[in-house]
């Protein structure tokens, strides 16, 4: 099953009553959100809750979501709106540096670098996560890191990159879970594991 | 698990295996922190730094406790075989009823051997098999000269007198009347 697809059954899974599965999606899209509302509002603290509302109202409208469209592109539409209405609300208006009134802002997936204006708090943590990454993916066996990597950089399929390192499809799958998993151990202590936190 | 897990991530796991474990992430809270970590991973490999968002999620599932749940109609066309006839077969089969029809229309028209029907009016002593009506419809089958005869008759007819309301129509459709002998 495509990203899309995968998408698009988390969506029926909701429009079936599971509200736990909308958790996945914003686990998901919160970070690629997170980016695009930067792009527009510059206080952290106005991004967050920008972030929430958005989710909040896709929410509301999936009962009429169809899948005409990927779910991201819907929500970034969603998040891109909430944004300007708010702004329009405060008097202020959307930077015509933004590029947000374009196509671009669908695939306005980041790259850019995070705004210096971010609390302190978060720049740390900000930082300590893409170092966490880095170390843990320079520790890795040669062989998992360049499975990883022509995965999630190269985005090359099980087969392709099969054919690439010349090794059976269900070495590769072996490999990027053992890869994931060594750097994902290494994230845990980072990501939220307080009672408050989790979901 | 985990491993079917990474697996569906990349898009190679199907439709079933992906159903089992959404199902088994809804009630596994471990497995939902391995969907986060593997999220965050996968954004910091390829687009670098990210925002630092910890319990955003669960704020937000938070604020949901207090929303109705979301039921809509589960779709039935939203497979792909349902949809390709919508949109590719059942135009291709509109053409061919289309093409089929009006082939129809011009072989029946064209076909000089059909039976044409005319209205005579019974004689009076030829009434018995059907001395209930006043007159009624007979097939006969007119020698091939009469027909192309009546044709010339009628286009030159329709010629004189123009077209009419629909004089596309017009030409197809012909009239015949006939008077009973006393």
């Amino acid at each position: 099953m495509s990203d899309r697809e995968i998408d698009q059954q988390l969506v029926e899974r909701i429009q079936g009553g599971d509200k736990q599965a909308f958790g996945l999606l914003v686990s998901k899209y919160q970070r690629k959100l997170y980016r695009l509302l930067a792009r527009l509002v510059r206080d952290p603290a106005e991004v967050e809750d920008l972030a929430q509302e958005t989710f909040i109202k896709a929410y509301r409208a999936l009962g009429s979501f169809r899948g005409e469209s990927a779910f991201y592109t819907w929500l970034y539409r969603i998040g891109i709106n909430t944004a300007k209405n708010y702004l329009a609300a405060q008097g202020r208006r959307v930077s015509a540096s933004s590029g947000l009134d374009s196509s671009e802002a669908e695939s306005a997936e980041g790259g850019e670098r995070l705004r210096d204006l971010d609390t302190p708090e978060r720049q740390l943590m900000t930082r300590q996560i893409a170092q966490t990454v880095d170390e843990a993916m320079a520790d890795l066996p040669a062989e998992l890191r360049e499975a990883i990597t022509l995965r999630e950089l190269e985005g090359l399929s099980y087969e392709d990159i099969a054919s690439a390192m010349g090794c059976p499809i269900g070495t590769v799958r072996s490999r990027i879970f053992r890869a994931r998993e060594a750097i994902a151990a290494r994230l845990r202590p980072l990501l939220g594991t307080r009672a408050d936190e989790r979901w | 698990m985990k491993e079917k897990l990474s697996a569906m991530f990349d898009g190679d796991a199907d439709e079933e295996t992906s159903r089992m474990l959404f199902d088994r992430i809804r009630r596994d809270a471990a497995l939902r922190g391995t969907w986060d970590a593997y999220c965050l991973l996968g954004d910091v490999v390829r687009s670098g730094a990210q925002p630092g968002m910890e319990g955003f999620v669960a704020r937000v599932m938070s604020r949901l406790e207090a929303e109705p749940t979301v039921l809509a109609p589960r779709r039935t066309e939203n497979k792909s075989a349902p949809r390709l006839l919508r949109h590719r077969l059942l135009p291709v089969a509109a053409s061919v009823m289309g093409v089929l029809a009006v082939g129809g229309v011009v072989a029946a028209l064209s076909d000089e051997e059909r039976p044409t029907l005319v209205v005579v009016s019974p004689s009076p002593d030829g009434a018995a098999a059907v001395n209930t009506a006043s007159s009624f419809i007979v097939d006969s089958a007119p020698p091939r000269a009469t027909g192309v005869a009546r044709r010339d008759y009628l286009a030159a007819h329709q010629a004189m007198t123009g077209g009419g309301p629909v004089p596309a129509a017009v030409q197809y459709v012909r009239t015949v009347s006939a008077q009973a002998e006393e």
